[in-house]
């Protein structure tokens, strides 16, 4: 460097310099203007030395250091369809990959995940990410790290050709352009030839695109579903034993399940969804989503068990909580709700307004961690006073703040999230019970509840009324003055009743933000009144 | 209107779910085939709606270095470059499906970025200085006529930078980088501004008189 000649010091380059920094007077600028005017040289000087300084901007937004290390691989031809800046960007990324871990595995940046320099680009979304429930615009650029689509549905976009469709709740980590790990969630992933190699890992597999479309799904406990569509995928197994093909290769029309072992599912194409849904105009870009209000429900006991027949006649609706999601989705939007009590049962009403009522298309023995896509209310309780509230029970990897784990309380099965909801192409109320704060173990009850639904009139909301057993809560009738920590959630699908397009979650801590729905210290709680 | 009370049971059914639909309508084989007549439309449409939005995103990516480059040269500060540029982009996808692929992308993308640039810049005039609009349209043009110039010098860009001595790299990535004010930086180096802007100067006149001569050393090749 020291052989180069430094001094390209004309008056242009100096009033280039200053236009660079921002140091020019008025009388500057009038001045380069008047070089700059009809003169395609200067015109291509002044250009050339402002793309200098684009270049170093460019390549700051990165936030690493400037210049790769001598190992960056470069393009093999002079030119290729992408402008070498975005190759160069690519290469810095990938040796840093392989030197920093502490960028590679930056969890949860406070900032969004946009960057110019990154790995995919959001090209089409309803939905929010992350804990704070940040609006996903198309042309977010994502940086390796964990992305968290909290709510609704993405497309993503790699530079290779590579798209993916994200459903919410989704957890995947982008690690370079060749490589994704998916935590939990469900993906569709189409891979053209450019994109062949293209590693999608979850807890269970590597699966290992020979260009095709694939959808995965990863439950709380790792289990991985995989279902082909197109070409094959080749799967490594961390640890597995069962029956898939011995080649390891599944083909166009095959399914399988990953868990302890590993099986053969039905093919199903309806299981994942393959292109991104239509969405009404009012929800182009927002979700409906609400900000909780409540902390405490009071939970009165009743003399008389109530008929469940989805008329709620026999409830007194003054005493009811109501909640709501933001504008201008409030009127469409929310819900009243009431909880009853006896020494047999827990009885659940509420009324929910939804324009898409009662359409749920999810089934539940396929698919039960995703039972909710299609609209549905959960409400989660840890169904013991001894449990006591705050109730310190979390999924792993949730953030402590100053906590103890508590392992006899993350591995309760008195905490249960109650799932209901009304099966469209069965025309039967659900019942789901999913066991400890992970999810480790649901059960589709047949049995030990009663579960009604109702249409509105108007076809724009429904009334469910459920009573369910303490035994299958695993808990014993509460007595006055027992509090149970509790969370409530309510699901609204697309007309489909495939796609979640907006959540409401009420009874929540109000001093634990943000509200996590596996940390059960940031839930609300039932009150038992006599 | 009467409605029935749904009580828990269970008819599982393994039908497909067009079939399905048409039996929880209640209807005959003729609605399956028009329903699935219709299916096949629709998908035909987004076929050819998802082809244009690919090669929309194609395009996107290949040339958002040039888009970036091109709103640095009408507005210099990095952080309200990255302001606008995050702007042009959400609405370069908010509007894509109006770009005609029949049409260059590039002098698209640069009257988008042209019109957010001169959205930032209005109420901010006076801390901006900004070159007239019959300039910048001259400019403009020259860009676009010169693009394959401008990416060989990028090219050329990368060679120079791996010669560039890791102290003037350090520099850079400080001055660059930072989100601090250059006044700031220079304190914290203990520097007057004056001296670290002519620093950087310096880097950048070195930077560019080797790209000058490594443009010539290429097309002698």
């Amino acid at each position: 460097m020291s052989k180069l000649n430094p001094h390209t010091s004309d008056e242009l380059v100096s009033l280039a310099r200053g236009y660079c920094d921002e140091r020019l007077d008025a009388a500057q600028v009038r001045r380069l203007e008047e070089l700059l005017r009809n003169n395609p040289e200067n015109q291509r000087r002044f250009i050339g030395y402002l793309d200098l300084h684009a270049r170093l901007c460019w390549e700051a937004r990165s936030g690493e250091p400037i210049l790769a290390e001598p190992n960056v691989p470069k393009p093999t031809t002079r030119r290729t369809g992408v402008p070498r800046a975005v190759w160069f960007s690519a290469a810095i990324a990938v040796s840093l990959l392989m030197g920093f871990a502490w960028w590679t595995f930056r969890i949860h940046p406070a900032t969004p995940p946009m960057h110019a320099i990154g790995l995919a680009t959001v090209v089409r979304a309803v939905g929010r990410w992350g804990d704070d429930l940040e609006t996903i615009r198309p042309g977010l650029k994502l940086e390796n790290g964990v992305f968290e689509l909290s709510q609704g549905v993405v497309e993503l976009a790699w530079p290779s050709g590579v798209r993916m469709i994200l459903e919410s709740p989704t957890r995947l980590e982008l690690v370079d352009h060749q490589k994704v790990i998916l935590h939990t969630g469900r993906v569709v992933t189409r891979v053209p030839a450019s994109g062949v190699g293209f590693v999608m890992e979850t807890e269970r597999v590597r699966l290992v695109d020979l260009g095709t479309e694939f959808g995965v799904s990863v439950g709380l406990s790792g289990a991985t579903d995989v279902q082909v569509y197109e070409g094959a995928v080749d799967v490594y197994s961390h640890a597995f034993q069962g029956n898939v093909s011995q080649d390891n290769r599944l083909s166009a029309g095959e399914a399988y399940s990953f868990d302890k072992t590993s099986r053969a599912l039905p093919f199903a194409p309806e299981r994942f969804l393959r292109t991104f849904p239509k969405t009404p105009r009012k929800t182009k870009t927002e979700l409906a989503y609400n900000r909780s209000e409540i902390e405490m429900i009071h939970v009165r006991r009743t003399a008389q068990p109530p008929v469940i027949d989805g008329n709620l006649e026999e409830w007194d609706l003054s005493e009811a909580f109501t909640a709501a999601c933001i504008e201008p989705y409030a009127a469409t939007y929310h819900a009243q709700g009431m909880i009853r009590y006896d020494d047999q049962r827990i009885y659940i009403a509420m009324h929910i307004a939804d324009p898409a009522p009662m359409a749920s298309m999810t089934d539940p023995e396929k698919e039960p961690a995703f039972f909710w896509t299609g609209g549905s209310v959960v409400l989660r309780v840890g169904a013991d006073n001894q449990l006591g509230w705050p109730l310190n029970a979390s999924k792993p990897g949730t953030p402590l703040r100053g906590r103890q784990r508590d392992p006899a309380k993350d591995a309760s099965r008195q905490i249960v999230h109650i799932g209901m909801w009304y099966s469209k192409p069965q025309e039967v109320s659900q019942l789901i019970l999913q066991y400890g704060i992970r999810c480790d173990e649901q059960v589709l009850a047949s049995e030990g509840w009663q579960g009604a639904f109702r249409r509105d009139a108007d076809g724009l909301g429904y009334t469910l009324e459920y009573a369910i057993d303490y035994e299958l809560l695993h808990a014993s009738p509460p007595q006055p003055g027992d509090v149970w920590a509790s969370t409530l959630a309510i699901h609204w699908s697309d007309q489909d009743g495939r796609t979640c397009m907006g959540r409401l979650l009420e009874i929540t801590h109000q001093s634990q933000t943000p509200f996590r729905t596996f940390d059960a210290a940031t839930w609300g709680k039932l009150v038992f009144d006599p | 209107m009467e409605f029935p009370s749904i009580v828990a049971g269970n008819s599982r059914s393994q039908k497909g779910p067009v079939k399905k639909q048409c039996q929880v309508l209640g209807l005959t084989d003729k609605c399956l085939v028009e329903r699935r007549d219709r299916l096949c439309t629709d998908r035909n449409t987004v076929d050819v709606d998802q082809q244009k939005h690919q090669r929309f995103a194609e395009l996107f990516v290949r040339n958002e270095a040039a888009v970036y480059r091109y709103i640095v040269s009408l507005i210099p500060n990095r952080a309200d470059a990255d302001e606008v540029f995050q702007q042009t982009n959400l609405t370069l996808w908010t509007i894509w499906d109006r770009y005609d692929p029949d049409r260059e992308f590039l002098p698209w993308a640069f009257g988008i970025a042209r019109n957010e640039s001169r959205n930032f810049i209005r109420p901010r005039r006076s801390r901006h200085c900004e070159l007239t609009d019959d300039v910048i349209a001259e400019l403009t043009e020259r860009r676009l006529r010169e693009q394959e110039h401008l990416v060989e010098q990028q090219e050329a860009l990368n060679d120079c930078l791996e010669k560039l001595p890791s102290r003037q790299r350090d520099l850079i990535h400080l001055c660059y980088g930072s989100e601090a004010s250059m006044k700031v930086v220079a304190k914290q180096r203990g520097q007057s501004p004056d001296a670290l802007y002519k620093a950087l100067q310096r880097i950048r006149d070195l930077l560019h008189d080797c790209v000058q001569r490594n443009l010539v050393l290429a097309s002698r090749s």
